[in-house]
């Protein structure tokens, strides 16, 4: 008896479930429909400078000697340079970017390597005198340069594109290994504020996650 | 909204600690060894390693200081090493070293020993086609049952001493 009545019951209930739900969604995009800002160029928040701290992981090996996957910490600096952007009608903007970071590398347990510089020993012999991992844990410090192409999609929500090129000292105190690395990444914004931002970032060498100021 | 900017800080927070379970290298304590193989270099992360080759065509170990390394059925084998180094080499073509002070180097049953070491280093060659010793300090060295040459090179040109233990020496036995 009690089975009967509740799913008599439990029809009305998903109907209206499913009519809120409808509603919701219609409401939702209706909303979203009015704070989309990506077709008006200008709207967006008034900023010369954007500053982020971050968190960082690196889910790939760096360049140079070390390896497994890293974390750390770093800022970025973002001037802007063009607040129109290169497309006319859509609201894009692009600056020039300049970060530091630093990343601790976890290693691999990997202690077999490749000989990476042998020296003469008596006798003719040959004697390797460098390997070039010994799976140990190593840290990098990355200064990075790069293009960031901004799409201001909606009011809480902006998009952006960063290619550009970063230098690295690896296995800092052991041999500060310098070097040169590409770097690329596509990240976003959520506005908790129209100048403060949670800023995510994912690509090359690092996944990032910070706060941006824009001044 | 703020909800799932929690939840991905979280997961950020998650992935970090995971990234950071993962460690390994060969460090002090540890036994490294490579073996049946081609060729293969260890390293060693600071001090005081065990290292380890055998049955491979080349091999090698590179260490900092107190370390000890084990070479046999190697054809090339080579060893790198600071100070307090306990080195073995055997049964291979050729047996090559540079360890620096307080080496103990062993070289047997092979047909070419080279090495070069630091002050107070011992070394000994036994069942070996030549051994050529470079000391660049004081150095004791035992030539058993070398078939062709042992040559031992003493700082500034001066030559090696007979001692009664039937070792040679440089700087005095």
């Amino acid at each position: 008896m009690q089975t009967a009545m509740t799913s008599q019951l439990r029809a009305p209930r998903l109907l209206a479930a499913a009519l809120s739900f409808v509603a919701l969604t219609v409401g939702w995009a209706e909303v979203g429909e009015a704070q989309m800002t990506i077709k008006r160029p200008g709207d967006r928040p008034d900023y010369k400078v954007e500053l982020e701290p971050h968190l960082l992981i690196a889910p790939f090996e760096p360049l140079g000697p070390g390896v497994g996957t890293g974390v750390g910490a770093g800022f970025r600096a973002t001037i802007e340079l063009a607040p129109d952007g290169f497309i006319p009608r859509i609201n894009d903007s692009v600056g020039i970017g300049f970060g530091i970071d630093g990343i601790h590398y976890g290693g691999n347990g990997d202690y077999r390597g490749d000989c990476r510089r042998f020296e003469n020993g008596p006798a003719g012999t040959r004697v390797c005198t460098e390997v070039d991992t010994y799976g140990d844990a190593s840290n990098y410090l990355f200064g990075s340069v790069v293009m960031q192409w901004n799409f201001w999609l909606h009011r809480r929500w902006s998009v952006f594109g960063e290619p550009g090129l970063s230098f690295y000292l690896g296995d800092l105190g052991r041999d500060a290994y310098p070097g040169v690395s590409p770097v690329v990444f596509v990240g976003g914004r959520f506005h908790f504020t129209e100048n403060i931002t949670l800023t995510m970032r994912l690509g090359y060498p690092a996944f990032s996650l910070g706060v941006s100021f824009l001044l | 909204m703020r909800f799932y900017a929690l939840c991905l800080l979280m997961l950020f927070a998650g992935l970090c600690l995971a990234s950071c379970w993962n460690s390994g290298a060969c460090v002090a304590g540890d036994a490294c060894e490579c073996s049946n193989g081609d060729e293969c270099y260890l390293g060693c992360d600071g001090d005081s390693c065990d290292q380890r080759c055998f049955q491979m065509d080349r091999c090698g170990a590179v260490c900092e200081h107190g370390c000890s390394f084990e070479c046999f059925d190697v054809n090339e084998c080579s060893s790198s090493c600071g100070d307090d180094c306990d080195l073995n080499c055997h049964n291979t073509a050729s047996c090559g070293a540079i360890c620096d002070r307080g080496c103990r180097y062993e070289c047997h049953d092979t047909s070419r020993c080279g090495v070069s070491v630091g002050s107070s280093s011992v070394v000994t060659c036994r069942n070996v086609g030549t051994c050529e010793i470079e000391c660049r300090g004081s150095c004791r060295v035992f030539c058993e049952n070398v078939s062709g040459e042992c040559r031992i090179t003493c700082p500034d040109g001066e030559a090696p001493v007979l001692c009664t233990d039937r070792s040679f020496a440089c700087g005095g036995c």
